[in-house]
């Protein structure tokens, strides 16, 4: 049994390494696949995409593309949840929908149906979670396991919004 | 990944990237790693050495999901593994919403349990009548259902994209369990059990 396989995948249901588990060995191979082991919020440890795990590859461009709007809509979730530019938890929220549109109209972007649009596809990707039916919006994750780029990218766009 | 050149490997961690994020199955040709024979197998490569496997649906798009032996070991250690509410309420979705209907004819033969009839959530709630759980208890298992992905987003109740990540071994093992829950008196109900039983008493 390659127990360094079975704790990789055990840290990506949220289960940390046992102790005495080969935490260099476990660094190196989760570098194999771009990741790398960090401290979560909580101080448990977790996988995390580091900047090569998404090389130019900005992960918004992929399946759908890249658009400002969506990473306006991602910065102003994570400032309704009091977001200061440290990783995100997977899960966290609810933000209602009404406090989005209300951000985005205060911002000069005052149309729904973009913002729907850019939740689907942001929800498509695993970057929050969305219920359409309650207007109701979660981290998501696939947000909280992109690597440092990404967030200084959003932490300039939230800046230029 | 000593020796493998520096293209290769951002197309290689660009496939996982997407892999991983997507919601729903790739399908191939949109990624050079999954295209590619000779990049597709050091992608598979890369995976097992995290416990993972690339898994193909009915239609042949490709998604991530665990290794057989890891997912033994997850399970044995109790990692991973959901409360018994959750495990009854997606059970009967899987039951209501794929099972029946394509033992009716009334979906295609295969064995693909990510998409399935939609039910309302009056209808799963009336299934679980007068069974001891409250309809607060059966609401919440599903809000955790949609958020692992087992159960689909939105307003109605359908399986979800994470039940397309079950390997081969994990579908059929599946409609197995089914079958030993409705019809567990019947000879192919024993013949599952008889099977298990000999392949535990061998390990």
């Amino acid at each position: 049994m390659d127990e360094i396989a079975v704790t990789l995948a055990a840290l990506e249901c949220g289960h940390g390494p046992a102790p005495g588990v080969d935490r260099p060995a476990l660094a190196a191979r989760a570098q194999e696949t771009g990741r790398s082991l960090a401290r979560g919020r909580d101080g448990a440890l977790q996988l995390v995409l580091d900047d090569e795990g998404a090389p130019g590859w900005d992960v918004l461009a992929a399946p759908v593309p890249v658009s400002e709007h969506r990473l306006c809509v991602l910065g102003l979730l994570l400032g309704e949840l009091g977001w200061t530019g440290q990783r995100p938890q997977a899960g966290s929220g609810p933000v209602g929908c009404a406090r989005l549109a209300e951000g985005l109209r205060s911002r000069g972007r005052d149309d729904t149906s973009s913002l729907i649009t850019s939740l689907r596809s942001l929800a498509q990707l695993r970057l929050i979670e969305y219920d359409q039916a309650r207007e109701l919006v979660w981290i998501g994750p696939a947000l909280s396991a992109q690597p440092p780029a990404f967030f200084a990218s959003l932490a300039n766009a939230r800046e230029r919004a | 990944m000593a020796g493998v050149a520096s293209a290769d490997r951002l197309d290689l961690l660009e496939a996982l990237a997407a892999l991983r994020a997507s919601g729903e199955p790739l399908v191939p040709n949109t990624l050079r790693a999954l295209a590619d024979s000779r990049l597709r197998e050091l992608l598979e490569r890369l995976l097992a050495r995290s416990g993972r496997v690339l898994v193909s649906d009915s239609a042949g798009r490709l998604t991530i999901g665990y290794d057989d032996t890891v997912a033994d070991a997850l399970v044995a250690r109790g990692i991973g593994v959901l409360e018994p509410v959750d495990r009854a309420v997606l059970c009967l979705v899987l039951l209501l919403s794929v099972a029946a209907p394509r033992a009716r004819g009334q979906l295609p033969a295969c064995d693909d349990w990510s998409s399935g009839r939609r039910l309302s959530s009056e209808q799963l709630l009336g299934h679980f009548r007068g069974q001891g759980l409250s309809r607060d208890a059966i609401s919440d298992s599903v809000t955790r259902l949609k958020h692992l992905g087992l159960l689909r987003a939105g307003q109605d109740i359908a399986p979800g994209p994470s039940l397309a990540r079950l390997t081969p071994r994990r579908r059929s093992e599946l409609w197995e369990d089914l079958v030993l829950i409705c019809a567990p008196t019947s000879s192919r109900a024993s013949f599952i059990a008889g099977r298990r039983q000999a392949t535990k008493e061998r390990a």
